[in-house]
């Protein structure tokens, strides 16, 4: 591949859009396939609805 | 809490659960759609509205749907008439027949989007057979499509061809649903989106280390990723990128909810459901965007490319790559080897998004008609071929183009508005808040309780009002107007006429069920006031 048909801002955006799905894709498999989560509590920051 | 009525089925993994959903989101618009979006819309500066409309729009439907989804399921619903008479506190009896949106829509959707898989199944057959091969002109292989496309023209394929793919296509639907969530959906994903993905890879880097031709594949990337400053000042461009969210995370069809009813009341939705927009998000983003355009424009060089993706995704993704994959270095072994690839990619991608549509109409027959969950499938099977049949003798007559334009593309808008409406200010956004965040393994930040309530509302009704005045209005009164979503052909008239009728029909008979229904409930609650479960908790 000619790298130097790509224009630099063209490199950031691929670079960057890529880039940060890869992250965040990645960031939540981790978190899944760790596991070692605990579920937040229901009774989330800005919930203000009492338990019935 | 309210008995299971429906909810006997469960999915039997999380990752079964999370490919299952990121199969119904990702799609042929995904390796389609979205490369040519970004092009023809600033290239680099296009993510910039893109990944607004994720953060503002994208994202919290999404969990809003997920939640939406799960709290009907604990109520014994898996459709949307029932999830939105719950939000409404079963006071608002209008909400229900609001819903009928999610039962429709997706049903349409579901029939013209099968036939339209149905032709990647025959194109990864005919790459296999080389059907194609020696068609090296990008106009011989358009008319090897056009004469696929229409039962009518016997030139090149038989009319039956394209019917047989169909039925094929119909009949692994029917085996895959009859088999039920965790049986046969969440299997189809365990099995089908690995090799998706694991296709694109091989496809990427196929596509990168092409040789040069007319272009290069870096000239590719440069015509998806260069930036067009002035773009970031049009209107159209922001609208387009919201658009493209709608379309790419199959937000506002009823798919997800119906998908998420069969969650257990203590299942994760806020990490689950963000897993799901990611994985879409890398295909589209990553994958999508590195394997049409680049090949494209290795073949044709900018120009050509460009001409292309102006004639539309199909001249794209079937006519040009059919022409690249005749072109490809090591012979026709190899460019048949990498068309199958490449349709057969299609394919996955597109049964897995059809099993989601087609999901709310059964259920609702399961649920609300007392059928079984085979006979309910071979009921929707039966309509998808009854009226697959229109689509496969007037495809050339715009009848499909009036369904995709009403069910597939402004009716997503009208849904994601009602839905957010009923969920933030009818249900209350503090009790939707507070059932986002049961079970949850991922605290969603704060400002997005301000965003669900204030901000996505306000960009749907920006993004609905734009687009009645811009698009709706013009094709609804079938205008002679530039950039129509379905351009004009006075030959068609009647096929379109026709074509809406059919589809005014199917959303008559929806409401006809729906209030069917709900009387045979209040006549089961008249004859036993055990069977009404009262009202919902909170």
């Amino acid at each position: 591949m000619e790298g130097s048909s790509i224009a630099p801002f063209a490199w950031f955006f691929m670079l960057l859009s890529m880039g940060s799905v890869t992250v965040l894709t990645a960031y939540c498999y981790i978190r899944i396939l760790s596991g070692s989560d605990e579920p937040v509590e229901s009774d989330a920051p800005g919930s203000d609805v009492p338990d019935s | 809490m309210s008995a299971h009525t429906h909810a006997q089925e469960r999915w039997a993994t999380r990752i079964g659960l999370i490919l299952a959903m990121a199969g119904n989101a990702v799609g042929l618009g995904n390796f389609l759609r979205f490369p040519v979006q970004a092009a023809q819309n600033g290239g680099g500066t296009f993510m910039i509205p893109y990944f607004i409309s994720f953060l503002l729009l994208g994202i919290p439907l999404m969990w809003v749907e997920w939640t939406i989804g799960r709290f009907g399921g604990r109520h014994g619903h898996a459709t949307i008439p029932g999830m939105f008479d719950e939000l409404g506190d079963r006071k608002r009896k209008w909400a229900k027949y609001l819903g009928v949106l999610g039962i429709v829509m997706p049903l349409v959707v579901f029939i013209y989007y099968t036939y339209v898989v149905s032709w990647m199944l025959g194109f990864s057959f005919f790459s296999l057979t080389g059907g194609y091969f020696g068609l090296g002109e990008f106009s011989q292989v358009a008319q090897y499509l056009y004469s696929y496309q229409d039962v009518f023209d016997g030139t090149i394929h038989g009319g039956w061809v394209a019917v047989v793919f169909f039925l094929i296509t119909i009949v692994f639907l029917y085996s895959v649903l009859s088999r039920g969530i965790a049986g046969g959906i969440e299997k189809l994903a365990l099995i089908g989106m690995p090799i998706l993905f694991l296709f694109a890879f091989i496809l990427m880097i196929r596509v990168l280390t092409l040789p040069p031709a007319v272009g290069t594949p870096a000239e590719g990337l440069n015509f998806i990723w260069n930036p067009e400053w002035t773009s970031l000042s049009d209107a159209k461009v922001w609208l387009a990128a919201a658009g493209q969210m709608f379309f790419t995370l199959s937000l506002g069809m009823g798919t997800i909810h119906c998908y998420s009813s069969y969650l257990t009341e203590k299942d994760d939705v806020t990490l689950t459901g963000l897993s799901t927009g990611a994985t879409n998000e890398f295909a589209e983003v990553v994958l999508g965007g590195t394997i049409a355009i680049p090949a494209a424009v290795t073949f044709f060089g900018v120009a050509g490319a460009t001409a292309i993706a102006e004639g539309g995704t199909f001249d794209l993704g079937i006519v040009a790559m059919s022409v690249v994959f005749q072109g490809m270095p090591g012979g026709q072994f190899w460019g048949q080897v990498t068309g199958f690839l490449w349709f057969f990619l299609l394919f996955i991608a597109g049964i897995t998004s059809s099993v989601a549509l087609s999901s709310p109409a059964i259920a609702f027959l399961q649920q609300e008609y007392g059928r079984t969950r085979k006979h309910a499938v071979l009921m929707v099977m039966a309509l998808a071929v009854a009226l697959g049949t229109l689509h496969l003798l007037f495809y050339h007559r715009q009848f499909l183009d009036v369904w995709d334009y009403w069910a597939g593309t402004f009716g997503l808008v009208i849904f994601a508005a009602v839905e957010i409406v009923l969920f933030s200010w009818i249900f209350g956004i503090d009790r939707g808040w507070k059932e986002m965040h049961i079970g949850a393994d991922l605290r969603v930040p704060l400002i997005y309780k301000f965003i669900i309530k204030w901000v996505t509302p306000i960009f749907l009704f920006i993004l609905l009002g734009w687009w009645a005045v811009t698009e709706a209005v013009p094709t609804l009164l079938m205008r002679d107007v530039e950039d129509a979503p379905i351009a004009y052909d006075p030959e068609t008239i009647v096929y379109r006429w026709f074509s809406r009728l059919v589809m005014l029909g199917l959303l008559a008979l929806g409401l006809y069920l729906i209030h069917q229904a709900w009387v045979r409930k209040a006549v089961a609650a008249g004859a036993s006031p055990a069977a009404d479960p009262g009202p919902m908790e909170s």
